[in-house]
């Protein structure tokens, strides 16, 4: 199926009128849901906590449309909405009794081989391990700038962070990920 | 995204040759087929079936049953117990230490005078000689503050000319 750019007002107004609701939430997940998919499972790491992330966000993106007052793009409110969700999802998940950090880390490793939605090698399984002991918003600004290529404007727009603070947080996630190499190959 | 793109190779050249590297290689995370294209179905069914919430501010309105139980468990909370309990040991320590019956018995004063002058017999080879001469001495002295026989003439003539001292005479002639 070829996919249409649609642009945020038509989606909006079509979302507005119970008639056309949800041909516009069509229109709005054919937009945004894969970006939005990979901006949680990068947070959540497995396929299955990022799918339930990802429908709540969606389902509150569609019962909360009516309170959008379009201040923001509605691309960055979303982004707003996945990131909180991820946060609270991690909280809860802290919350479970688990181990030590190191013992959650080599965990990781083991779920990642598991995983059969992962096929990374050895090296990403490592950079998967060095992003999980970042602190959860410093992964958030590595994640959108490294990965999603996202400019220091639009996360500033999406976090509420200025520009000054998310370049900082950028280069001490990045430097903290090479000393997790430089470690490990001691 | 063109020029984020080349932003952010710039930035990584800089900071961290290995990480600019490594984004060339794949991320490996995967999705199951099809996911992306039944997601929009999925999420409308969720949409449609769950109920949305409802944000109540009223108070529910409990039972009788229930807020007793409520209480008994506000009352069975351990902290309060514990300052409760420990209320209770002050107080009957309190009782323990004011209450007279838990006052020393003062033995003497039941005694009566025969078991005193018994006692006294008894246990007279006992006492030492001199202080009973000391006890009996001060209660000699003791007896003639009190008793006007033991006051000396000179003592009494002495108050009488005090007292009689700025009297009229022929008043006193008057009296006696």
């Amino acid at each position: 199926m070829p996919i249409t750019v649609v642009s945020d007002e038509e989606i909006l107004s079509l979302m507005r009128e119970q008639r056309t609701q949800e041909q516009g939430f069509r229109l709005l997940m054919q937009q945004y849901q894969e970006r939005l998919y990979w901006h949680i499972r990068r947070m959540v790491i497995e396929h299955e906590d990022a799918n339930d992330v990802l429908q709540n966000c969606l389902v509150k993106a569609f019962r909360g449309i009516q309170q959008f007052e379009s201040k923001s793009s509605l691309f960055t409110w979303l982004y707003r909405i996945a990131t909180n969700e991820s946060l609270t999802f991690l909280s809860k998940k802290k919350r479970r009794p688990t181990s030590s950090i190191d013992d959650e880390n080599s965990n990781l490793g083991n779920r990642l081989h598991a995983d059969e939605y992962f096929d990374g090698d050895a090296l990403q399984i490592r950079l998967k391990k060095a992003l999980n002991l970042l602190p959860e918003k410093q992964r958030i600004v590595f994640n959108l700038r490294y990965y999603e290529e996202m400019s220091y404007q639009e996360m500033s727009e999406i976090l509420t962070t200025s520009v000054g603070a998310l370049k900082a947080s950028f280069h001490h996630a990045v430097k903290k990920i090479e000393t997790y190499f430089k470690e490990q190959e001691e | 995204m063109n020029n984020n793109h080349e932003e952010l190779r710039e930035e990584l050249q800089a900071m961290s040759p290995f990480l600019e590297v490594m984004k060339t290689e794949k991320e490996g995370f995967k999705v199951p087929e099809n996911y992306f294209s039944t997601l929009a179905d999925e999420v409308l069914w969720k949409i449609k079936t769950e109920p949305t919430p409802v944000e109540v501010n009223a108070p529910i309105r409990k039972s009788w049953l229930q807020q007793i139980d409520s209480l008994l468990r506000a009352f069975l909370q351990p902290r309060l117990v514990l300052a409760l309990a420990s209320i209770a040991l002050i107080i009957v320590a309190g009782m323990f230490f004011i209450s007279p019956l838990f006052q020393p018995q003062d033995d003497l004063a039941s005694l009566s005078h025969d078991e005193i002058h018994q006692y006294l017999i008894n246990h007279a080879h006992e006492l030492d000689p001199e202080t009973l001469v000391e006890l009996t001495e001060e209660q000699k002295t003791a007896d003639q503050d009190i008793n006007p026989l033991f006051i000396p003439n000179e003592e009494v003539e002495k108050y009488l000319n005090e007292l009689s001292n700025g009297v009229d005479p022929a008043a006193l002639e008057e009296i006696f």
